[in-house]
């Protein structure tokens, strides 16, 4: 296309930051109290990574894919797609990374504590108190320190979507 | 030469007002459209973004109030496209809330296939018998498009047919369409930073008699951002312009190519500040000029 170089990143945002934040605020009100499991999964995973056990990889991975196909049908299918054309591809992409975890599990690495405590933490930011395990954002990050290549490259290429989505929110 | 020529007719056939002293406008500026003569208020309402708020009830209320808010002080273009996530839907609630109020529905067809099956989703959509007018959406497969478009129009099945582009994007060859195709409407965005369609489109849209939307009057409310910091000049009430949106606007309509401005807001004060727009006294071409001269100057 000659005239790319006329597009901002605002250009391709479809809703506004007010809109978003809505869509995270009744999502979190519909599958309350579903937070609390998606925690203590992440808790899980966290005790997972410390205690080297044989079988850790296996149920992380396990773990991360029941997450990942949550978010594409729960998040993605059922709500983000009311505001936005692509939603349908991002759960596509969602359910084929859940798929990839199930049949990678040796991909799972164990990363240090801390990270994944922080990124449960993520769920404590206002306004949209994004879950790990409910919310796509934390749970790509996570994905990224729990996995080796080539599992991070859905979760990669959504927190560049998304980190592009709230620089063209913040800049608006 | 074109636009210089176009001005002098405009005036000549009193469309604007003579240099001098403006006239104050009780009842909302009309324009009609060319094609047939159809009258239509000059400040309609966007879509892109405002309206895209998904099934969320409150939301949808909100939008219906401004819909509400832009009817009844006077306003009738609502313009929508299927690009625009849940704004078509947001739309059919509120008329339907509304009671089906007198809109004169914009959509557009956006697709590189299947531009009929889209055409009965938007209005499914709308919850309209008809559209009022169709668009290709920024050029997107114009030459599959209008053929369809020009058929159901002679079939009744619409009333207007045109094409869109924005950003002064692709304004060759909105040009060139123009010259061939029997359009009655053309959409594009101008307003006093982004004056470039005064050079050879707008006034060949007069040749044409082809009817005018603006899209992006205050660039996405950035404009409006970037002059939030300046006071208003007090020569904006010279021409009845209570805020620096009235005084883009009142540039934007003054033009004599233009038919339509489309604004879009999610708040109905801003609804009811943009149609009053068209009332008051009316910039001339001096005060056009000091208009974008200023605005330019300070953003
Ligand atoms: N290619 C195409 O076909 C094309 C491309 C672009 C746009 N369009 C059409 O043109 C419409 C208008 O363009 P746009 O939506 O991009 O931008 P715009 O109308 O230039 O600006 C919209 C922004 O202006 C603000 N605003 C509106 N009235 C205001 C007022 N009186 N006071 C203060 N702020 C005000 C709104 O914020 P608030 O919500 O706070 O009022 C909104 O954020 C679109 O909605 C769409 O229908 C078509």
């Amino acid at each position: 296309m000659s005239e790319w170089w006329t597009y901002r990143l605002s250009d391709f945002l479809m809703f506004s930051q007010r809109t978003y934040n809505r869509l995270f605020e009744r999502y979190n009100h519909d599958v309350w109290p579903l937070h609390l499991v998606a925690i203590a999964i992440g808790v899980l995973i966290l005790w997972l990574a410390r205690s080297g056990q044989r079988v850790a990889g296996r149920v992380t991975s396990i773990l991360l894919a029941i997450s990942w196909l949550w978010i594409a049908y729960a998040f993605f299918w059922q709500r983000f797609a009311s505001i936005h054309t692509y939603a349908k591809w991002f759960a596509i992409a969602f359910a084929l990374e859940a798929i990839l975890l199930l049949a990678l599990p040796s991909a799972i690495r164990h990363p240090p504590s801390i990270v994944i405590a922080l990124i449960l933490l993520y769920a404590l930011i206002p306004p949209r108190h994004e879950t790990f395990g409910l919310a796509p954002d934390p749970t790509a990050l996570a994905t990224i320190v729990l996995t080796r290549w080539p599992l991070r490259i859905i979760p990669i290429a959504w927190c560049a979507f998304s980190a592009a989505t709230l620089l063209a929110m913040a800049t608006r | 030469m074109l636009a210089v020529l176009a001005f002098g007719a405009v005036r000549a056939s009193g469309a604007l007002p003579p240099t001098g002293a403006p006239e104050a406008r009780t009842t909302p500026l009309i324009r009609k459209i060319p094609s047939t003569g159809e009258q239509l208020p000059v400040i309609g309402l966007g879509s892109w973004i405002t309206f895209n708020v998904g099934d969320d009830v409150a939301a949808r209320n909100q939008c219906t109030e401004v819909v509400r808010a832009f009817v009844s002080a006077g306003g009738r273009v609502i313009d929508s496209s299927p690009m625009y996530g849940s704004s078509q839907e947001t739309i059919g609630y509120a008329l339907g809330k509304l009671a089906h109020p007198n809109v004169f529905s914009a959509d557009k067809v956006w697709t590189s296939s299947q531009g009929a099956g889209q055409i009965e989703e938007s209005r499914r959509h709308w919850g309209v018998p008809r559209f009022d007018l169709l668009q290709v959406h920024n050029l997107l497969g114009w030459d599959d498009h209008l053929p369809l478009l020009f058929s159901m129009k002679k079939a009744g099945h619409l009333r207007y047919v045109g094409v869109t582009t924005s950003h002064g994007r692709r304004l060759e060859e909105l040009e060139q369409i123009m010259r061939k195709e029997p359009l009655d409407f053309i959409q594009l965005t101008y307003n006093p930073i982004e004056r470039e369609p005064e050079q050879r489109i707008l006034p060949l849209a007069m040749q044409r008699r082809i009817a005018v939307i603006i899209n992006r009057p205050f660039n996405q409310g950035e404009l409006l951002d970037d002059l939030a910091s300046h006071p208003l000049p007090n020569w904006a009430r010279d021409v009845d312009a209570r805020s620096w949106a009235q005084l883009i606007l009142k540039f934007i309509i003054t033009h004599p190519a233009v038919t339509c401005v489309i604004p879009a807001t999610s708040v109905p004060s801003h609804a009811r500040e943009n149609v009053d727009a068209a009332r008051g006294r009316m910039p001339d071409a001096a005060m056009r000029k000091r208009i974008a001269d200023t605005i330019a100057s300070l953003v």
